[in-house]
């Protein structure tokens, strides 16, 4: 072992002193690639170098830029006694070079009391999906072509196309040396593992540098692509794959998908999409579509998560399948529906041909296949704490600290429209202060964490010779998500009722109510109870809902990103939404002091859907699902046993469709029993198995936290008559 | 027009085709021994005690000296101060207005899914000037319409809501006279004769037996024979309405009754040539 096969990044990346940051980090890519120790296994089909940068303890991170790892070093130290001094070199560079040090320095103290508050968070950086498509389209060779093009129209640019020149020449590389090897393991290879180290050697005599010649080769190509930097999103995986595909033999085409698959499930693979049309209504679904929904039903892995896009054209059939995927309890694929997803998208200036290539990055923020960079960790308010602020002239309940603004003493809000005003304003105050953090955040990044790697896999840069995160891409919008919004919107709700409509109770009497946790309060939580909420089709509630919801969309909306677009806004609220309500106080929908929020994305809160499916589905559309541009995510739950007859499934696949065709945006259904829930919780080891979907992706239900795994018992699950 | 009703179910799946809003009306003229829906049985709103709820608060208690009596008047005050959410009051009126404001709300789903309004109870029928009032209003909002009833109503009545119903869920619960009383309360003599009337106008009709060991299984030959040409559905006895019944402070009669296994309705569904759904009753 020497240092180089030790440490090959950073050693690539030390030889190129002199250089810009971003040619010094492709000079670590392609040290990277001609270094890195490579082994195959043929029982596993494809090669490519999963993990190995993240093995390293000086390296590239997606996420967070250049990363000197301490633990690792140490590690490196004690176990390669005789390369001490080198991996010492190599840390007093990289300690000081490391992109999320260096970016800690520049962070406000008023950033780190709003994380510890949860009033807020910002960032800037995210997942992405690679074009893959094009670069198995043309290949590498088709790639360097394009990027001399353009380097002759960038002239000044030169240092940028030379990195951009070596990552290309690093896949290369990388591909050689693993035909190499499966040439010199050929010679030994018995039975099935000859046959297949030789198609593996065939095949990377012509990829990367050409188009694939059938799946296998297609396959090969983007799980080389897909491991080289970092595992992300395959994103619209039977668009990309689909052609190759079809040429392909039936039986040996869906082997290579079940190997894909395997090597999915051992990595963690992002979101990949199927289905869809394009910007003229074909359905765009091939035989690919069907057969990732079959082996997603066979396997029942948690990872890849998949969404499904649906539009007025998607095949019965297709629909057929995806109901009988979530009837296995995988909790995939989500669904999202076309119709309101583009219209949203081309409001935000980008046309039909390309918001018809929208997928999923990561788990439910939207993104555009291969062609932007649209955040993801852009930030997040909580709209819960924004209404504390309001009633609590500004001041945090969990801290004590004033965070919010100065709004004034809610118990001159003599009117309900005044402490309405109030909430608005301590919304926007967030949403300015997410919004200016996340595009400081997202300057250091371009700064501090070039990424020579995605700019060739994300177009736009080469074109206009400029760095994946230094607004390279075509479309740099950013996402913003919102937390406790419903919690709000029923608090706002029950002030409106008790104080303001019927005079029940007045604002100081209600205040003073939440100041004891509403100790002894059992009249007034009996009369918040009996106040109407939102998700139970009840207009009242609704329409503030919807109000809010709308506020939120285009104030944030009128904010530029760094990275040259507009924040966007979704709610998708994940396993967070409990923290959030850990670090708030009693709320007026009843919730106590630090008790955990019951929000769950933009559905009703768990326990007040009273009404069943349709009038949940009819509340939440009373709200502009068209503005929602990241994922507005509604989950529904249903017990097994209403999925269990074809009568069953078909009234939920109409649910469904009913609930796309009135505008909605995203379902994820969950399928599994209540008792099996409870069990589970019980008995965590018989239910290794049991996965099931919290907001953005399918986990298993023994990792989940207690109180997540209570919310998800208590939610909605609609129970027969 | 206003009648009383104990609840309006939304995606109701079980109460003729497709997605439905089920409007349960309160009152019954029979008394069924195994009914599943006891609270549908009095024609007056009334109490319900969930016991295994009851925090021992003794907030009713201090309200009401009837707080766990029968002569309770199910004014609703003590379902305010209950501390565990442990009462509610089964029935309260309501305007044909009302409930189909609440009907076509849903009506996409009922588009999309071939549903509609599927009024039950209770017996829809004993509520005659309510139960058309709210199927006339519904056909003008074209809205799919089904009545599940037990048949026991004046000719008179079937007559005049037959041109604003589409599907009728008519229950057969027997055929032998002396066995329906038992079982019943009533004489089947004008649900038969209501029954054929219904058969000879070509109205859409589902009949349903309701399938209750020692009660009326010997009788589910002579039923299908009954219902010959039209299309018959078997309900399997079960237990779940006991809860409901200690609730309401009343004895279940059935409540030794063991439910029939899946496989032995399946069974007789074949033999019988009846619909089975796995839902239940």
């Amino acid at each position: 072992m020497n240092i180089q096969e030790l440490e090959p990044f950073a050693c690539g990346y030390a030889a190129a002193e002199s250089h810009d940051l971003e040619y010094k980090i492709a000079c670590g890519f392609r040290s990277f690639a001609e270094h890195i120790p490579l082994t195959i296994d043929p029982s596993a089909w494809f090669v490519g170098p999963v993990g190995s940068m993240d093995r390293l303890a000086f390296r590239y991170e997606r996420a967070s830029g250049i990363r000197a790892d301490e633990n690792r070093y140490r590690a490196e130290r004690e176990a390669h006694p005789e390369l001490r001094a080198a991996l010492d070199r190599l840390m007093d560079r990289f300690f000081a070079l490391e992109t999320p040090r260096i970016i800690s320095k520049i962070r406000s103290p008023e950033q780190e009391t709003m994380e510890r508050c949860k009033a807020a968070w910002a960032a800037g950086g995210g997942h992405s999906n690679p074009d893959y498509e094009l670069l198995l389209r043309v290949g590498t060779n088709g790639v360097r072509e394009r990027i001399e093009l353009f380097s002759r129209i960038h002239t000044d640019r030169q240092t940028f196309y030379d990195s951009l020149l070596l990552c290309v020449e690093a896949l290369e590389t990388i591909a050689d040396r693993y035909k190499a090897l499966a040439l010199a393991m050929l010679k030994t290879a018995e039975g099935e593992d000859k046959a297949i180290l030789g198609r593996l050697a065939s095949a990377l005599d012509n990829v990367p540098r050409h188009q694939p010649r059938d799946f296998f080769e297609a396959c090969e190509m983007f799980w080389l692509i897909f491991t080289f930097a970092d595992i992300d999103s395959p994103g619209l995986f039977d668009y990309a794959l689909g052609r190759y595909y079809e040429i392909s033999d039936e039986a040996d085409r869906y082997a290579c998908l079940s190997k894909l698959w395997e090597l999915f499930h051992q990595t963690r693979t992002w979101n990949l999409c199927i289905g869809g049309s394009d910007e003229f209504g074909n359905d765009r679904s091939c035989a690919l579509s069907y057969d990732v929904l079959k082996i997603a039903r066979e396997k029942k892995y948690n990872t890849p998560n998949i969404t499904m896009r649906v539009h007025p054209n998607t095949p019965d059939a297709l629909w057929q399948a995806a109901v009988e995927t979530l009837a296995t309890g995988i909790g995939m694929p989500a669904i999202y529906n076309d119709e309101c997803v583009c219209p949203a998208l081309e409001a935000l200036g980008i046309p039909p041909s390309d918001s018809h290539l929208y997928c999923m990055n990561g788990c439910n923020q939207i993104d555009i296949f291969g062609k932007s960079h649209m955040g993801l960790e852009d930030g997040e308010i909580s709209v819960a704490k924004a209404l504390e602020f309001a009633l609590f002239n500004g001041v945090c309940q969990y801290s004590g600290e004033r965070l919010g603004l100065e709004t004034g003493d809610p118990t001159g809000f003599d009117t309900f429209e005044k402490l309405y005003d109030a909430f608005l304003r301590q919304v926007d105050y967030l949403l300015d202060y997410v919004t200016e953090t996340s595009n400081k955040a997202q300057a250091l990044f371009a700064a501090y964490a070039p990424n020579p790697w995605k700019s060739i896999m994300i177009q736009g840069c080469i074109e206009k010779g400029l760095d994946y995160k230094n607004r390279g891409p075509i479309y740099g919008h950013g996402q913003i998500l919102t937390e406790g919004l419903p919690d709000a919107v029923d608090s706002l709700y029950a002030l409106k009722t008790l104080v303001y409509d019927t005079g029940k109770v007045t604002i100081g009497d209600f205040i003073a109510a939440l100041n004891r946790d509403f100790e002894g309060d059992e009249a007034l939580l009996a009369e918040i109870k009996a106040v109407e909420k939102y998700g139970n089709d009840c207009d009242g509630p609704d329409r503030l809902n919807a109000a809010v919801t709308d506020h939120i969309y285009r104030y944030a909306q009128t904010k530029e990103t760094f990275r040259g677009g507009r924040f966007g806004v979704g709610c998708s609220t994940f396993e967070r939404a409990a923290n959030y309500g850990r670090h708030l106080g009693a709320l007026p929908n009843g919730k106590k002091k630090f008790a955990p929020l019951l929000a769950d994305s933009i559905g009703p809160t768990p326990g007040n859907d009273k009404t069943g499916p349709t009038a949940a589905l009819n509340s939440v559309l009373k709200a502009n699902q068209y503005l929602a541009t990241s994922g507005n995510v509604l989950q529904l739950k249903f017990s097994k046993s209403q999925f269990a007859t074809p009568a069953g499934m078909n009234a939920y696949l109409t649910l469904a469709k009913t609930y796309f065709r009135l505008g909605g945006q995203t379902l994820q259904i969950n399928v599994v029993s209540k008792e099996e829930l409870l069990d589970a919780k019980r008995h965590p080891e018989r239910h290794e198995n049991l996965i099931v979907r919290v907001g953005g992706f399918s986990e298993y239900f023994n990792r989940l936290e207690p109180d997540l795994q209570d919310n998800i018992i208590a939610r909605t699950e609609v129970e027969l008559s | 027009m206003n009648g009383t009703i104990f609840d309006i179910q939304r995606f109701s799946l079980h109460d003729g085709a497709g997605i439905r809003t089920t409007v349960f009306f309160k009152g019954c003229p029979l008394r069924c021994r195994w009914c599943h829906n006891p609270e549908s049985q009095s024609f007056a709103p009334e109490r319900m005690i969930y016991f295994d709820k009851c925090v021992s608060c003794g907030k009713c208690r201090e309200i009401c000296a009837n707080a766990f009596d029968a002569a309770c008047a199910a004014c609703g005050k003590c379902v305010k101060v209950c501390a565990g959410a442990a009462r509610r009051i089964a029935g309260r009126t309501a305007a044909v207005d009302e409930i189909i404001e609440t009907v076509v709300r849903d009506k996409a789903f009922y588009e999309t899914s071939g549903g509609g309004l599927t009024l039950s109870g209770g017996e829809p029928l004993a509520q005659p000037e309510f139960c058309l009032a709210l199927l006339k209003a519904a056909k003008e909002a074209n809205i799919h319409t089904a009545i599940e009833t037990c048949g026991f109503a004046k000719p008179e009545i079937i007559e005049a809501v037959l041109p604003f119903t589409d599907l009728f869920l008519f229950d057969i619960k027997g055929i032998d006279g002396e066995t329906h009383i038992r079982n019943t309360g009533v004489s089947n003599d004008l649900i038969l004769a209501n029954a054929k009337r219904l058969m000879d106008s070509k109205a859409n009709v589902l009949f349903r037996m309701p399938y209750i060991p020692n009660y009326n299984d010997h009788e589910i030959g002579a039923v299908r024979a009954f219902t010959e040409g039209f299309p018959l559905e078997v309900m399997p006895y079960h237990a779940i309405a006991s809860g409901k019944y200690k609730a309401l402070q009343r004895p279940f009669a059935t409540a030794a009754v063991t439910p029939p296994s899946q496989e032995e309705i399946q069974r007789l569904a074949e033999e019988f040539g009846m619909i089975y759904s796995p839902s239940g009753i």
